[in-house]
C-alpha cells in the first residue's frame, strides 16, 4: 500500500531568516499572520505579498532557492519570471514547510496597499517581518468570500473589538 | 464593527475611491470621510444603502459569541507576537 509522503516539519523562523537574510520586501498575510495578530489557529505553512518590484523578485528568488523551494511540478520558483497576471498565487515547498506568494490577495491592491497599515511585529531571533494589520486581514478573508472561512472572519473581528475595548489598538 | 468600519471594507473590497463612491451613493465626499473616520456614526438606512451602492447588502449570520471564546482570545491578546506564534508552535500537529 503506498504510503502518504510525510509532512516536512514547519519552521517560520528558518523560512523568515532566509528573508531576511536577502533583505526582501514583503507582508506577511494569511493564517500565519493572524496568529501573530493573537487569531486562534494553527497553521503549517507561510503565506506572503511581495512587492512585485524586478529587483524585489530577484532577492525574493535567492531567498527561496536558500530553502530549496519547489513549486508542486517540482519546478524551482524563478518568481522574476513569473507572470502574475497569469497565475495569483504561487505555491511552493521548502526545506522548512509550505510558502505561499500571493502578489494581489483578494480584496487588495498587493503589497503597496497592505505595506501601509502593516506593523513590523518582533518574533525574537533578530526578526520583525512586516505583518499585515487585523483590519486587512479580515478584509482578505472576507473579499475570499469562502464559508469556510467565516468562524475565522469573525474571530478576527472579534479581536478588533475586544483589543479596542481593553485599550490597546492592534487594528491599523 | 462600526458603521463607517462597514462602509470602508464594502468600499476598499468594491475597489473604488471615496470619490467614487459619494457619486455613486448622491452624498458628499465629507460625509464618508466623516463615517469612514469615525466622526459621525452612520444610521443603518445610511449604511446600507451605501453598501449597495459598493454592490454588496446586509445579511444576518448566526453565531454565539460564546463558541470564539473570549477568554481565550484575550488570553491570545495579552500574549506579545513572538509568545503568540511560540504558543502555535507548540501546539499538536504544528511546527518544528
Amino acid at each position: 500500500m503506498p504510503r502518504k509522503p510525510a509532512r516536512l516539519p514547519f519552521d517560520p523562523y528558518a523560512i523568515l531568516a532566509a528573508l531576511e537574510e536577502q533583505r526582501t520586501a514583503y507582508v506577511l498575510i494569511g493564517a500565519l499572520a493572524r496568529v501573530i495578530e493573537a487569531s486562534d489557529e494553527i497553521t503549517l505553512g507561510l503565506d506572503l505579498t511581495p512587492s512585485t518590484r524586478p529587483e524585489n523578485l530577484r532577492r525574493l528568488d535567492l531567498a527561496l532557492a536558500a530553502i530549496n523551494a519547489r513549486r508542486p511540478d517540482g519546478r524551482a520558483p524563478e518568481l522574476e519570471q513569473t507572470d502574475f497576471d497569469r497565475g495569483p498565487v504561487v505555491e511552493l515547498q521548502t526545506d522548512h514547510g509550505e510558502v505561499k506568494v500571493v502578489p494581489f490577495p483578494e480584496g487588495t491592491r498587493g503589497y503597496d496597499d497592505l505595506r501601509r497599515a502593516a506593523i513590523r511585529e518582533p518574533l525574537g531571533r533578530g526578526l520583525r517581518p512586516s505583518v499585515a494589520s487585523p483590519a486587512d486581514l479580515a478584509r482578505m478573508l472576507s473579499a475570499l468570500g469562502r464559508e469556510e472561512d467565516i468562524p475565522k472572519l469573525l474571530m478576527m473581528r472579534r479581536l478588533i473589538e475586544l483589543d479596542r475595548s481593553q485599550g490597546r489598538s492592534i487594528e491599523r | 464593527m462600526t458603521g463607517g468600519e462597514i462602509i470602508r471594507e464594502a468600499r476598499l473590497l468594491a475597489g473604488i475611491s471615496q470619490q467614487e463612491l459619494a457619486a455613486r451613493a448622491a452624498v458628499p465626499r465629507q460625509s464618508i470621510v466623516r463615517w469612514e473616520r469615525g466622526a459621525v456614526e452612520p444610521g443603518f438606512d445610511t449604511v446600507r444603502r451605501l453598501l449597495r451602492s459598493c454592490g454588496f447588502d446586509v445579511s444576518l449570520v448566526r453565531h454565539q459569541p460564546g463558541e470564539i471564546g473570549d477568554d481565550r482570545l484575550s488570553g491570545k491578546l495579552e500574549l506579545a507576537p513572538q509568545e503568540r506564534l511560540l504558543a502555535m508552535l507548540g501546539e499538536p500537529g504544528a511546527g518544528t
